[in-house]
């Protein structure tokens, strides 16, 4: 049995994604242009640096030329992977993002597995016995934890964990030697994890409740089958399918509290970075990370629309119309 | 628990009107011979490193910050409500172009552009909620959008354009009103939505400028004295906490609302 229309579809999403990264890599050129001072900011306040000297630069860099112009040849060279130099110390941006995007990487994909994980236990488990004290306390549980400002509960958590009871690491993501990396992640992860564990608790268990409810588990349980095999088997998988979309819109999301949460905890990722080079007025970099940042999330929602009509042909054949 | 999200909002800017009116201290009154002290009864959060009252600082954020919430998120609900509106009534190719519109604006990562963007502009608070407010009209715009694709099929609206009513009266007499429930469900979730935006802004340095106390710069700065005065990092976190809780949990009520209607 063929997956029908999958390509068709696959090409469709396709078609979408790329020019929502051609509108995005305009936006950020056109922010980054737009500053007063454009790129060379940095350069403005050094009293070394003559005017002759930035019109020098300017020329070089080719800042002279029309905006059009210059953001085809921009996007032309992020195409081909040539990102440019850091203003700062003359690096390629690549290498310099590239040394610090994986430690940003492992933030979100430790962050996503546990809320992940935590989510789909306690959901199914409060929308299983929805009266019982102990779901109750799960969904008041999740208002909580979707209503604590991430940066705050970073701070409470290194008073208590690292400063207090001196269990854990405050900050850093290894100690000198290398080793311990796991009780470097504890805290930033639990930080990150927090809000999406709570939000998707409370998705999980609604949707479950609202599939419990529908007749083809009625006709189940009706004909013999064990709960537990219908809950774990026929009702949650149905349930679950539309969590990818809610994942999907998530991400970019978690990637702004990936964000934070290396300021709080002093994580050497792109978030740090970020801040770094605001702070220098680094805009080439400032681009890069930028562009990097919703390459990322594109690719990502790109990736659950394409896992979710694999997973439900409904979705291939209804996509177009609905969205 | 969904009941107590009405009381504790309600206590929330009870304690912020009338707080700074009972309290013997000014947002800015410097004492130099009372710095960093802990919480004590004549100092309730303790004061700064400047012997200014924490208590007075962390009541005056919370107003700016209620005032920025509010402002922001119905400058957001209106964008929003505008692009949907005119989304679902029109169709076709112009409604094909604005969800466009929403999927760029949702691929953006959003924190770190808004950082870019005010470490380069140094917004004004005004500015700082307009700023805030256009990167989170998406949601009121998809829900607009989608219940006026629905409303404008049904019989009442026919009816009132074969009565010859206008496009513009359409929508803003007949079909927005139709709208509402999850327009002001959605509102709601966006205030706590924008007072957590602009605190982490301010957090980093970016939003809300001092000498003016905003919940997320009075954080600024507490992490470096997280380990001698812990209570500089308390106390406006927690009052951010209390009204997102509260909010979200007056949201959650209006959802509940909304669907048994």
């Amino acid at each position: 049995m063929s997956r029908g229309g999958m390509s068709d579809y696959v090409f469709s999403r396709l078609t979408k994604a790329i020019p929502l990264l051609f509108g995005i890599s305009i936006l950020i050129f056109g922010l980054v242009h737009a500053a007063p001072g454009g790129p060379l900011t940095v350069y403005l306040s050094n009293p070394n640096v003559t005017p002759e000297d930035i019109a020098r630069l300017e020329r070089n860099l080719g800042l002279d030329r029309p905006l059009p112009v210059q953001y085809l040849s921009w996007l032309w060279a992020f195409v081909r992977g040539d990102w440019g130099f850091s203003y700062v110390d003359g690096r390629p941006v690549t290498e310099r993002i590239l040394e610090r995007g994986p430690a940003t990487l492992e933030l979100m994909a430790s962050a996503l597995v546990v809320a992940l994980i935590v989510a789909l236990v306690l959901g199914s488990a409060a929308a299983w016995r929805p009266k019982h004290w102990a779901s109750r306390l799960i969904s008041s549980s999740s208002v909580l934890g979707i209503s604590v400002p991430t940066f705050w509960l970073g701070l409470v958590l290194q008073l208590v964990f690292a400063v207090e009871l001196r269990l854990l690491p405050s900050a850093g993501r290894m100690s000198p030697g290398g080793g311990d990396r796991l009780a470097y992640l504890v805290l930033p992860v639990t930080t990150l994890a927090l809000f999406y564990a709570s939000s998707w608790i409370r998705y999980v268990r609604a949707s479950l409740i609202r599939t419990l409810d529908e007749p083809f588990v009625t006709a189940g349980r009706a004909s013999g089958l064990v709960e537990k095999r219908l809950l774990f088997i026929h009702a949650l998988p149905q349930a679950l399918f539309p969590l990818i979309t809610v994942l999907a819109l998530d991400f970019a999301l978690l990637f702004s509290g990936a964000v934070v949460t290396e300021t709080v905890f002093a994580w050497p990722g792109m978030g740090t970075l970020l801040l770094d080079s605001v702070n220098r007025r680094d805009y080439s970099v400032l681009m890069g990370i930028l562009m990097a940042g919703s390459t990322l999330i594109i690719a990502a929602n790109l990736t659950a629309d394409i896992l979710y009509g694999w997973l439900d042909p409904r979705v291939r054949m209804d996509g177009e119309s609905e969205s | 628990m969904r009941r107590a999200g009405g009381l504790l909002l309600i206590a929330l800017v009870l304690v912020a009107l009338v707080g700074p009116l009972l309290s013997p201290y000014t947002v800015d009154g410097i004492e130099l011979s009372e710095i960093r002290v802990a919480p004590e009864a004549s100092h309730w959060m303790g004061t700064d490193e400047l012997g200014r009252d924490v208590a007075t600082r962390v009541l005056a954020g919370t107003r700016l910050s209620l005032v920025i919430g509010l402002a922001g998120a119905l400058a957001a609900t209106l964008i929003g409500a505008g692009v949907g509106a005119v989304s679902g009534y029109r169709g076709g190719a112009t409604d094909q172009a604005m969800m466009r519109l929403v999927d760029l604006q949702l691929s953006v990562p959003i924190l770190p552009v808004l950082i870019v963007i005010s470490a380069i502009a140094r917004p004004s608070v005004a500015l700082l909620v307009l700023l805030v407010s256009s990167f989170a009209w998406m949601e009121p715009a998809r829900i607009v959008r989608s219940e006026f694709l629905r409303l404008k099929e049904l019989p009442f609206a026919e009816a009132a354009k074969a009565s010859g009513a206008s496009d513009s009266r359409v929508i803003i007499r007949h079909l927005l009103p139709n709208a509402l429930p999850p327009l002001v469900v959605a509102a709601t979730l966006l205030v706590g939505r924008v007072i957590v935006m602009e605190s982490v802004l301010s957090f980093l340095g970016l939003g809300v400028q001092p000498p003016r106390p905003s919940l997320g710069n009075l954080l600024y700065g507490a992490q470096a004295s997280l380990a001698t005065e812990p209570w500089l990092a308390m106390f406006p976190g927690l009052f951010i906490f209390w009204i997102v809780l509260s909010v979200n949990l007056v949201g959650d009520q209006a959802a509940v609302g909304t669907r048994t209607r």
